[in-house]
């Protein structure tokens, strides 16, 4: 009959397809992530034992930026995944894919470099015994002019070979479909998904400001200052990278290629059906609880309907810092302080709220957990 | 800063950036020449350049017969023509009716008119030829089109018409039609250019359009009102043009890389089509002279009776195309009617009744049954509810004398006199 070999191919496109649904695609990262970006002394000597810092060398590189053009080379050849990759709008984000590892990788290996140094009694490799120091003209202001240069080659040779994506006069009464917020927006179109949008459009963006002020103010680890360190703050990196990695960037990529029509998830292989149909069916907590768990119906007063709620996401916010602070954070509880400790316990916690609230969509089609649309206040 | 520091001692190896910026200079460089001739070449620019080549020969070809002309003192038959044809219509051109009507009446134009369009057509060559204006004039040509000079006064340049009177409407606002097609088409309405190949040809009928002395000038109707397409695009894709042909459209998409433009929403008229342009002004009129195509399907339109269930503006109130029927019965039987309705063409084969009730056999699975039954329905309903026809009382006995009477008066002996059968 058919070609193996292309039977293989279609096989991987399925796999593919199936992986990328977001339950499956955000598990394997999360399991995955901690231990690549080890965020205390166990997962580090996991990540040791399995040897995944063979990653951040320049093999590894290789070995990355091999895997992604060849998934790319034989992903172009499928037209539902040239017909979204190769859109101009969607160009800078395979930039972007390329990009953000390739950065990532630089920083990684150096700090890994150094964590061997330092394990080894050696000073990182920044260290300069007889404080030579750079002068800005010309070590710096000069590769700066270059870079310049370079990058204004670029964008003019880009310019000139793809072509602005204009359409047709604009018209009120036709929406595009998908409706797609610029690309940098992504992310938070995608929180919307989940969240209400007072939550996902004022106070989560705010909260990512303030978090991002208040780094400096409650991060007082002296160490891995002026030179790349991993095992140094761990937790820090950790963090910061998961914010910056899972719940910015991967969904930005999420957004542009696998959000289709309606605002529903398509596989990289998938045709984008404009019938798709999904089904609607998420309800809320209070509806598991009085109507399917005790079979009463919805009490009238709203205290009582959403009592249940009110007092999970206060378990949540005030237990967990309590328990966190008697368990896994107690070290940081003592090095920071009670206050840094609260803001930072508590800016995590709101960011972990993200995927929670993800993984309860996904996996009992909770709509929300207090939902008082009488007030508009759901969460 | 230290002082003690050797200045000479860097942190990267200053070669080594040197390198890196000239060849990064170089790369700009190359690339900000290779944006400013991407910018600068158009196509509109070779087609313009052409039509003028083409234009001073054609027009020097001319110089040339009327001076030998004037310098043997008489025209030939030949060239009279032209130089009459001219003369009248200065810049646009003939009228192709009337300039026939013209022909007949001067044969011999005299020395004192060929003088004067020679004179014209010096004038013309004077301004358009560069060869003509000597080493500075000819550099000049060449500079003034060069990048970003060309910004002042260039040879070629988009041509636009700005049309107020028929608007571009983009969805709940209006802006003016704004049509560059003369750009490419610069022979549009250069009557010497009737027979050169697109985009040079001269429009088809310049007596009725186009042409300053034609009842639809450029001036004031532009091209894209008629013809469609997007008047603001320079480039063969951008214009939105539509081919008659897939053939057509295989071979645009080899010369011009023509493809459908998806955004485009009024794509050009096919020209099978483009009669159908005359009707939103010309819709009060009957018949719309020049568009015979239009008029046969405006008149096709109200013969066949479209507007009996249609709606038609034009149409409103004219009179119903089929025969009354309130009192059916005093004039059929119902099994007739019922089997005329059935299937009109079956008992009269080029009738206008529209077929309604034949062709539903297999429609619903129903066969036969239900053309037969809506049928006879229909019948049973008309003669049901017609009116009986009150037959005027006729004269029971007739008046020999009165009718010989009437019978002379009328005139109808001068056929065939009454005792002879017909």
């Amino acid at each position: 009959m058919a070609d193996p070999e292309i039977d293989m191919v279609e096989l991987l496109k399925s796999a593919t397809n199936l992986i990328a649904n977001p339950p499956v695609l955000f598990t394997l990262i999360l399991v995955a992530f901690f231990f690549l970006f080890p965020i205390n002394n166990w997962f580090q000597s996991w990540n040791r034992r399995m040897g995944l810092e063979a990653l951040w060398t320049p093999r590894g590189a290789c070995l990355g930026a091999f895997a992604m053009t060849l998934f790319l080379g034989i992903g172009v050849m499928d037209a539902n995944f040239r017909a979204v990759v190769m859109k101009p709008d969607n160009v800078p984000i395979v930039g972007l894919v390329y990009l953000v590892p390739f950065f990532l990788w630089l920083a990684m290996k150096q700090a890994t470099e150094n964590d061997r140094r330092l394990r080894a009694g050696q000073p990182p490799a920044e260290h300069d015994p007889d404080d030579n120091r750079v002068l800005v003209w010309p070590d710096l202001v000069y590769i700066e002019l270059i870079a310049l240069v370079l990058m204004t080659v670029f964008l003019i040779v880009w310019s000139l070979a793809i072509a602005a994506p204009l359409e047709g006069p604009a018209n009120p009464t036709v929406s595009p479909n998908p409706s797609k917020a610029p690309w940098y927006f992504l992310a938070l179109q995608e929180m919307l998904v989940y969240f209400d949008p007072w939550i996902a459009g004022v106070v989560l963006p705010a909260l990512m400001v303030f978090a991002l002020m208040a780094i400096p103010y409650i991060d007082n680890n002296p160490k891995g200052q002026g030179y790349y360190s991993f095992s140094e703050r761990k937790m820090a990196i950790a963090l910061f990278l998961f914010c910056w990695l899972v719940l910015w960037v991967l969904l930005i990529v999420v957004g542009t290629f696998l959000r289709g029509p309606n605002w529903n998830f398509f596989g990289p292989f998938e045709y984008w059906d404009v019938h798709k149909t999904v089904a609607l069916d998420n309800i809320n907590l209070s509806e598991y609880v009085y109507v399917l768990w005790m079979g009463t119906g919805l009490p009238d007063s709203v205290l009582l309907r959403e009592i249940w709620g009110i007092l999970l996401l206060l378990g949540y916010f005030l237990v967990m810092p309590l328990l966190l602070a008697r368990t896994l954070l107690k070290q940081h509880l003592q090095s920071l302080g009670a206050l840094r400790y609260s803001v930072f316990v508590m800016v995590t916690l709101i960011m972990f709220f993200l995927p929670i609230k993800m993984y309860l969509r996904w996996l009992f089609t909770l709509k929300y957990i207090i939902a008082i649309p009488e007030i508009s206040f759901n969460i | 800063m230290n002082p003690e520091r050797d200045n000479e001692q860097r942190y990267y190896a200053m070669p080594k950036l040197h390198r890196w910026f000239a060849v990064g200079s170089v790369l700009l460089l190359l690339a900000t020449l290779a944006l400013i001739l991407n910018d600068h070449y158009r196509p509109w620019k070779t087609y313009q350049r052409v039509y003028q080549q083409r234009d001073i020969a054609l027009t020097e070809a001319r110089l040339a017969t009327l001076h030998e002309a004037i310098d043997r003192g008489t025209p030939s038959a030949g060239e009279s023509e032209e130089g009459v044809e001219d003369d009248p219509f200065a810049e646009d051109s003939l009228p192709a009716p009337e300039a026939e009507s013209q022909e007949g009446e001067s044969d011999t134009p005299s020395l004192e008119v060929m003088r004067r369009e020679v004179a014209r057509l010096e004038k013309k060559l004077d301004q358009q030829d560069s060869r003509r204006m000597g080493m500075g004039g000819e550099l000049l040509a060449l500079v003034r089109d060069l990048p970003i000079v060309d910004l002042s006064a260039p040879t070629y340049r988009v041509e636009q018409i700005v049309v107020h009177e028929s608007p571009e409407d983009l969805h709940f606002t209006q802006v003016p039609r704004v049509d560059r097609c003369m750009t490419c088409h610069a022979g549009i309405d250069n009557a010497d250019f009737a027979d050169e190949e697109e985009p040079y040809s001269a429009h088809p009928r310049l007596y009725l359009f186009v042409s300053s002395s034609s009842p639809h000038p450029k001036a004031r109707f532009g091209c894209t009102a008629c013809h469609r397409g997007q008047g603001r695009g320079t480039e063969f894709y951008s214009a939105s043009h539509t081919p008659d042909s897939p053939r057509e459209a295989a071979i645009w998409a080899g010369n011009h890389g023509w493809k459908e433009n998806p955004h485009s929403e009024s794509p050009m008229i096919e020209t099978p089509y483009l009669e159908a342009s005359c009707l939103p002004c010309h819709r009060d009129q009957s018949r719309v002279p020049g568009a015979e195509k239009l008029n046969w399907g405006l008149a096709l339109i109200e013969t066949a009776g479209c507007s009996g269930c249609h709606t038609m503006d034009h149409l409103g109130e004219r009179p119903r195309p089929g025969p009354s029927l309130r009192r059916i019965a005093a004039k059929s039987t119902e099994a007739w009617v019922q089997a005329w309705i059935r299937n009109p063409a079956s008992i009269r084969p080029d009738t206008w009744m529209p077929h309604v009730f034949a062709e539903t056999e297999g429609v619903v699975g129903l066969g036969d049954a239900r053309g037969e039954t809506e049928s006879a329905a229909i019948a049973a309903y008309l003669f049901g509810a017609s009116e009986a026809f009150e037959f005027l009382a006729t004269p029971t006995e007739g008046d020999s004398l009165r009718g010989a009477e009437a019978f002379m008066a009328l005139g109808c002996d001068a056929g065939a006199p009454p005792d002879r059968p017909r």
